[in-house]
């Protein structure tokens, strides 16, 4: 039974490998971007501050709070949902072009080159990691969902936050 | 190894298994060699395929390989083991790293491609040939060990031979403009301002 499992292992392998191959050789770059066109500079000022619009509250909470619109909150809601969505998709596709971004003509001396490629595909790795998380909390709990959890609960932090701050304090009272 | 059974066949089972090691880690080499020319033309990926090469092995060797070695009772079948899970660690690798390039849109040159294909090949015969040879009598899997294993190593030196003849650089820029290339200096910065917009947002 296993020398079986174990042929069709082999031999799904070399047909996934040839079809992976074949479309590999006829893939057009273009292919490979995102449907969403808009992806626009991380450079945008007007970009950025669509972010902070998208992902700020207190509209929401002003129309359910204040005006007593809990439905039209509700609507607005799913609606900043969506456009957070959108623009976390758009961020991770404008950062996914600069990756596929060849390199013009390489420069430096091999190691310092070796080191910053090391910390390119950290900060690469990094990145997706953290806008896969950040678009999974938008998903489940909405965009005015804390995207870091609070650990104040934890005794621990409580208690050793204030002491490094007062080792710092200590500290640059001391320097003066 | 013929040569060296044929002339003194005492140290045959020495020389084997010295060969034997040896030819794992080339073939480890041959995946490194490979992950580490696929994302060539792009700066900030550039280490991806040995990143990814070195953390699947690992991986694989802690919770795949290392099992069937540690929970076998006889030899023989813990050899084959062995061997076989290697080989399809190996396997799982590849096909991490073409799915990945194919992700990336990196376009493969005929030396990569040629060095991936033979080597694929090779895989999934060693696969198959260790799974038979696992399976039944020493005597029926050694003969099919013995006539299938170079036989596999052959025809993957083949496809080599023939990718490799000429060496052809990575199509790097045949469909991306010109204009859209950077210097790796303003990448790395351009990466660094990504991070740190995402990681305000995060932090409010």
């Amino acid at each position: 039974m296993m020398t079986l499992i174990y042929a069709a292992i082999a031999i799904a392998f070399l047909m996934l490998v040839l079809g992976l191959f074949r479309k590999t050789r006829s893939h057009e770059p273009e292919e490979c971007l995102p449907d969403n066109p808009y992806a626009p500079s991380i450079g945008s000022g007007h970009w950025l501050q669509l972010s902070e619009r998208i992902f700020d509250p207190s509209d929401a909470r002003w129309l359910q709070e204040e005006l007593a619109f809990p439905k039209l909150a509700k609507a607005l809601r799913i609606e900043r949902k969506r456009l957070a969505i959108r623009w976390l998709q758009a961020l991770q596709a404008s950062f996914d072009d600069l990756v596929r971004t060849p390199e013009f003509a390489p420069s430096e001396a091999p190691e310092s080159i070796s080191a910053g490629s090391w910390q390119m595909l950290w900060l690469t790795i990094r990145f997706k990691f953290l806008v896969s998380y950040a678009l999974l909390v938008v998903k489940l709990f909405g965009p005015y969902h804390r995207l870091i959890p609070s650990f104040s609960w934890v005794p621990i932090s409580q208690g050793s936050e204030p002491s490094f701050r007062r080792a710092a304090l200590a500290g640059s009272r001391g320097s003066h | 190894m013929y040569l060296i059974l044929w002339l003194n066949p005492q140290i045959y089972p020495s020389a084997y298994w010295i060969y034997y090691l040896a030819s794992i880690l080339a073939e480890f080499a041959v995946l490194v060699e490979v992950s580490d020319h696929i994302f060539q033309p792009f700066p900030a990926i550039r280490n991806l395929g040995r990143a990814l090469t070195i953390a699947s092995s690992i991986a694989l060797g802690l919770l795949y390989i290392l099992p069937a070695i540690l929970g076998a009772t006889h030899r023989r079948p813990a050899l084959f083991d062995f061997a076989l899970r290697a080989s399809v660690s190996k396997a799982v690798i590849l096909v991490v790293l073409f799915y990945v390039a194919r992700h990336y849109g990196t376009e493969l040159g005929r030396n990569v491609a040629g060095l991936m294909l033979g080597f694929s090949i090779y895989l999934a015969m060693n696969i198959a040939i260790l799974a038979i040879g696992r399976a039944f009598e020493p005597a029926v899997g050694g003969n099919v060990l013995w006539v299938m294993g170079p036989l596999a190593a052959a025809l993957s030196l083949l496809v080599w031979t023939i990718s490799l003849w000429e060496l052809a650089p990575m199509p790097r820029l045949h469909s991306i403009s010109t204009a859209t290339e950077r210097d790796s200096e303003i990448v790395a910065l351009e990466l660094t301002r990504f991070n740190s917009e995402l990681s305000k947002l995060l932090h409010k």
